[in-house]
């Protein structure tokens, strides 16, 4: 039997904020373990503590009763500590056998000798999964399920999840929650790192809720409703009535069209004859996971990369946000001019040519405050924004100033209840004000609370349009599929 | 050692950081002195007076200065916009090419007031047709514009040397190759000052105030941009196009120019030597003024120094060398070079901690 995993009145300090505050976690072989929590509230750092990755300022990190110390990443592996983190951690040249055989500690290995061993780990936890293929040629889900088996080859009694499932399509994500509860059947302790809701309900026994770098709340997940966990994650939400948005008229002429689009980006993912038209007032949500082509797809229509073959049509202006909220940012000048930056060339912020700082930092200062970008320093160099805020301030400035089009890539991935909702009430306003919204996402909940038809990408084609209802019952048919208890979409 | 540390984590440190490269500079140096048997403050003495020691030196210095304060200033906007423009070189021989032969042209015996801009407008033009030998291959295929500005430089170096002993060979005839005198209209006439400064100081003078301005004008803040995201610049209707060309040709009619200044007005005649490195340490000039126009004065000034006040310590130390000067030269480059690397590593790990 395997011991818990524990973390006994934890504390960590980055500069000025305190990360954790005399955190207490326990994690009990054979369960599903769940934590919750917003954007900063302390998760990543509790599984880095965890993982060997960073050591506490006080208290101490515990496996059974006793206090370990976890000096680096390799001692947390030797004591049966897996991890798979957000973004993967396999390198894609090599097969995961190679893969394994590069943790390794010992310098002379034989491939058979790994491999079998990968090949028994696999085996044992039920992973199907391919061992000789280079890593970037799987899928993003082959590539997850192959870190579990590598984790387990490893050694692995206690897993660590981070937002698993945020780069999953819904029946990708049914398949890993199925490998999860088997895994916690064979008495190992799963941890998952999440802040959606539903998910949680979906697999875990129990949570613990962290919240501003506190437990807010623990326990069984049997005994919490949704509205409990959701306030121990936020506070208070306050309740946001979505605007009302005027019909669109069918006669409406589109602003965006694509018309058997071909185009690839430097992500290998390209589209393939890609036929979409987007009205003035709709939105239009495109689900696909990554690897569909959603980002040559989200270029293509901003007008970011030029297409192979067929024809572009775009009237008026095109805001677009990207994927990756830093390729719309200026990481090397301070923030006020990655804020200020689409209203530059405005008269007002210059006087005889020269830049007026003081009016730059105004409206910078001014567009923080509309949209709550944390902390609301215009002079911090911009790499130094989290990722939720760097969202926020691109969002706001791309959607401020009213524009024709807009191409918004994974709007709310990554973002906590809070300010995802923030996003979407200014979505749905952006779009009643007469913009034509297209919409790229991997994250079903998103595209039915927002949209107004989804199509669906995959492998660079559109494989299925639906309007908003007809898409509610398409994705309660995945989520009936499933066996498990729980049934709700993520 | 609280109060360091605060500076040093404060918005002062890049400052703190420059000073103590360039403070680590220039105690290489004292090494090398040292180690040539040389006394320190004999040989510093003997700089400041070679350097700025009489009227007639600090007008040495300002001369020597001009051209490479108006190479620097001319690739500013290209640094800022993230060409690397390193043609300056052929630039200066290009530029002074055209306008020596519009000088020697009947166009250069007319009275001074035409003759004298059309002699500019020649190294200007020079100067811009040349940067665009890396400026277009760039933007259409992107070829390094570092090595094919080094290659540039050999053409122009090359073809000077060609038309030195065909076309523009002086018809009176001389053992070196060498151009004619050029027609006194065309001659950029001297200050009333003692020395050999000529009235090309004050257009540099001027150009420095146009730099002053354009340092915060929109237009240098939108190729920052540009240099971080062309996307984002396109936003703000800047094609790499334009960004890349207009940029370089800058940065060329720059060199240009001073390749005219130097032609008409210090060498009065076109000679193999007219560029004499000028292009290359008008870049360094460039990096260790960081592309803002005053410290580009202030750095040009010293780098000036190190080559008029080498004579100096040579007068009063003649234990060390006169290349102490180039010396000094390459060690304050490193220096800078260490400090930009240093601020920038700083900055990005800085960002990636609060990530």
């Amino acid at each position: 039997m395997t011991d818990a995993l524990a973390l006994h009145r934890v504390s960590r300090r980055f500069g000025t904020v305190e990360a954790l505050h005399e955190v207490d976690l326990r994690f009990e072989p054979g369960q599903v373990h769940a934590v919750l929590g917003e954007n900063g509230a302390g998760k990543t750092t509790a599984i880095r503590l965890l993982a060997g990755l960073d050591q506490p300022d006080s208290g101490t990190v515990q496996l059974g009763d006793t206090p370990i110390r976890l000096r680096s990443r390799d001692a947390a592996i030797r004591r049966g500590i897996g991890l798979i983190p957000q973004t993967g951690s396999l390198i894609g040249e090599l097969t995961l056998v190679e893969n394994l055989a590069l943790t390794q500690p010992r310098r002379w290995l034989r491939r058979r000798h790994t491999g079998a061993a990968l090949a028994a780990a696999a085996e044992s936890t039920g992973v199907v999964v391919d061992l000789v293929t280079p890593v970037q040629k799987l899928g993003r889900a082959q590539q997850q399920l192959g870190e579990l088996a590598l984790a387990i080859a490893q050694g692995a009694r206690i897993l660590l999840l981070d937002e698993p499932t945020s780069v999953l399509d819904a029946a990708e994500i049914h398949g890993l929650h199925l490998r999860l509860r088997a895994f916690a059947a064979s008495g190992i302790a799963v941890v998952l790192i999440t802040h959606r809701l539903s998910e949680v309900r979906a697999i875990a026994d129990t949570a613990t809720v962290l919240s501003r770098g506190r437990v807010s709340w623990s326990g069984a997940i049997g005994d919490a409703d949704d509205v409990t966990l959701a306030r121990a994650m936020v506070g208070v939400l306050p309740t946001t009535v979505p605007p009302a948005r005027p019909a669109i008229a069918d006669a409406a002429e589109a602003v965006l069209s694509l018309d058997g689009a071909w185009a690839r980006t430097d992500d290998l993912a390209p589209i393939k004859d890609i036929h979409l038209q987007v009205r003035p007032g709709e939105i239009v949500a495109v689900i696909g996971t990554a690897g569909s082509g959603q980002r040559a797809l989200a270029e293509t229509a901003a007008g970011v990369i030029t297409l192979k073959r067929g024809t572009r049509t775009a009237a008026g202006t095109v805001a677009y946000v990207p994927e990756d909220r830093m390729d719309a940012l200026l990481p090397g000048l301070s923030l006020k001019w990655s804020a200020a930056l689409l209203r530059l060339r405005e008269p007002r912020f210059a006087r005889f040519g020269m830049l007026r700082n003081n009016e730059v930092s105004a409206f910078a200062r001014d567009l923080f405050t509309r949209f709550d970008v944390r902390p609301p320093d215009p002079d911090l160099p911009a790499a130094a924004l989290s990722g939720g805020n760097a969202q926020k301030l691109v969002m706001g400035r791309e959607l401020e100033s009213a524009p024709t089009i807009a191409v918004l890539h994974a709007a709310t991935q990554g973002l906590d209840l809070r300010a995802a909702n923030g996003i979407r009430t200014l979505i749905l306003a952006t779009a009643a004000a007469g913009t034509a919204v297209l919409l790229l996402s991997a994250d079903h909940e998103e595209a039915r609370a927002l949209a107004d038809r989804v199509l669906v990408l995959r492998e660079g084609r559109i494989t299925g349009e639906y309007t908003a209802a007809e898409y509610d019952h398409a994705v309660h048919r995945i989520v009936d599929d499933r066996p498990d208890e729980g049934g709700r979409a993520c | 050692m609280l109060t360091i540390r605060g500076l040093a984590a404060g918005p002062l440190r890049p400052y703190l950081v420059s000073t103590l490269c360039v403070v680590g500079g220039f105690a290489v140096v004292a090494l090398v002195v040292a180690a040539t048997d040389g006394d320190l403050t004999v040989a510093v003495t003997g700089w400041m007076h070679g350097a700025f020691g009489t009227p007639y030196a600090t007008a040495q210095t300002i001369a020597y200065a001009t051209p490479l304060v108006l190479i620097a200033l001319g690739s500013s906007p290209a640094l800022r916009a993230g060409v690397i423009v390193v043609g300056a070189e052929g630039q200066v021989i290009t530029g002074a090419i055209l306008a020596a032969a519009l000088a020697i042209s009947p166009l250069g015996e007319l009275p001074a007031i035409v003759a004298l801009p059309i002699g500019a407008a020649g190294g200007i033009l020079g100067g811009a047709v040349w940067s665009m030998i890396p400026a277009v291959p760039l933007l259409r295929w992107r070829v390094n514009e570092i090595l094919s500005g080094l290659m540039a430089n050999y053409l122009a170096i090359q073809l000077l040397a060609y038309l030195l002993r065909t076309s523009m060979r002086d018809p009176e005839g001389h053992s070196t190759p060498r151009g004619a005198d050029l027609p006194d209209p065309s001659r950029i006439p001297f200050l009333p000052l003692p020395g050999r400064l000529t009235a090309g100081v004050v257009v540099v003078l001027a150009l420095v105030v146009v730099g002053i301005w354009w340092h915060r004008s929109r237009a240098a803040r939108v190729l920052d941009i540009f240099a971080e995201s062309r996307w984002l610049a396109g936003r703000l209707d800047l094609s790499p196009a334009r960004a890349i060309l207009g940029t370089t040709a800058v940065s060329g009619a720059a060199a240009g120019l001073a390749g005219w200044m130097q032609v008409a007005g210090v060498d009065g005649r076109l000679t193999p030597g007219v560029a004499g490195g000028i292009g290359f340490t008008g870049l360094v000039v460039a990096v260790l003024g960081r592309s803002r126009p005053v410290p580009i004065v202030v750095a040009g000034l010293i780098m000036a120094s190190l080559t008029t006040g080498s004579n100096g310590i040579q007068l009063l130390s003649p234990g060390t060398p006169a290349s102490i000067g180039a010396v000094t030269q390459g060690v304050l480059l490193l220096a800078v070079a260490m400090a930009l690397a240093l601020t920038q590593r700083n900055r990005a790990r800085r960002g990636a901690a609060d990530d």
